[in-house]
């Protein structure tokens, strides 16, 4: 299936913006996060089709998941 | 005096003007106010609202309308904001909330400034290198607007005396730079019942929410108050100064919306943009 994976900040840096990934049907948001080589403790929001999704979150064919880094300052 | 006195001498000194738009108005010079305040005892700010109520408009408040009535601008000044950290976001809010006549507000910090704010805090000159930022805070805002009365805080927000801090406020704006701290004010807004706007940046991004008492709130951002992060990407990526400005810009637009009563557009949803590439996403939760 085919998920256009957006990534914000840095995430961006020698991956890309957003890309059409192609993953097998019930791979989860937080595997998504592992292939892309993301440390998951530096994910703040995850977002599955502009709503906030959890990492247990399962996308579907044509979905657009988005991800931030955790932002603190001030 | 009696009230029916202040208001003719308020009637008296104002004068008619044309609008940009050629509207006319009533409108009553600063310099007529300071006047007034020496003839009637009455303070700047109680000059302002009784004029706004009788439509005699302030001039520094001339470029508010239409955007905002002369109702909103009394609304304005009677609404009582704490401004939490006065660094990159506080110092801005401080800045915008002083200008747009925000009557009353409570600024918090107990830092003082160092070399490496100047990129950024608005409050920061190399002539104010180790004063307290919350001491500059309020020398700004009478500078811009002494009108506006605050009440000076030369402390950080703790769980301890975030109740006597909050005691008059009716919104609380989060410019705090640590993710623990922001969970402490979020909790001290939940328990004085009232709003809390919340903005955060790293680098050339930055996110702004607002939260009321009975929502989720911060949790959705960042997780469980116990296991959340401290910081986030601004200890690798710095904080630049158009992301701070810009989000402090957006704090305070959505501080304004909530002191006049209408709905919140950032509750339960966060607003997320990157300067670099001036993308923005509004996530609904």
């Amino acid at each position: 299936m085919h998920v256009t994976v957006k990534l914000f900040a840095y995430f961006r840096d020698n991956r890309f913006v957003a890309e059409v990934k192609e993953y097998h049907r019930g791979i989860s948001v937080g595997e998504i996060i592992e292939q892309l080589e993301i440390n998951p403790s530096d994910v703040g929001i995850t977002m599955l089709n502009s709503r906030h999704c959890r990492p247990e979150a399962l996308p579907a064919e044509g979905d657009i998941l988005a991800i931030f880094p955790v932002v603190g300052g001030g | 005096m009696t009230r029916e006195d202040v208001v003719q001498r308020i009637v008296n000194a104002a004068t008619r003007q044309l609008r940009p738009d050629g509207t006319s108005y009533y409108s009553l010079a600063y310099r007529d106010e300071l006047g007034l305040v020496q003839e009637t005892g009455c303070s700047l700010k109680e000059i302002q609202i009784v004029a706004l109520e009788h439509d005699l408009i302030p001039e520094v408040y001339i470029r508010n309308q239409k955007s905002l009535s002369s109702r909103d601008q009394v609304r304005l000044l009677q609404t009582h904001v704490g401004i939490i950290g006065l660094g990159g976001l506080g110092g801005t809010v401080t800045e915008i909330l002083a200008r747009i006549g925000i009557g009353s507000l409570t600024l918090v910090d107990g830092d003082v400034f160092e070399d490496s704010n100047l990129n950024r805090q608005l409050l920061s000159r190399v002539d104010n290198l180790g004063k307290p930022k919350a001491d500059a805070a309020a020398e700004r805002v009478r500078a811009i607007n002494p009108a506006v009365e605050t009440c000076v805080h030369r402390q950080f927000l703790s769980a301890e005396n975030a109740q006597a801090i909050l005691k008059d406020v009716n919104i609380g704006v989060d410019c705090l730079d640590s993710i623990a701290s922001r969970f402490i004010l979020e909790q001290a807004c939940r328990t004085r019942q009232i709003p809390m706007v919340s903005a955060a940046i790293g680098g050339t991004s930055g996110q702004a929410t607002a939260v009321y008492p009975e929502d989720q709130g911060l949790s959705r951002i960042y997780g469980d108050p116990g296991t959340a992060s401290p910081k986030g990407v601004e200890m690798m990526l710095g904080t630049l100064p158009f992301a701070a400005i810009s989000m402090a810009a957006v704090e305070c637009a959505e501080i304004v919306t909530i002191a006049l009563g209408k709905p919140a557009p950032l509750r339960n949803r966060l607003f997320i943009t990157d300067l670099t590439d001036h993308t923005a996403e509004l996530i609904d939760f």
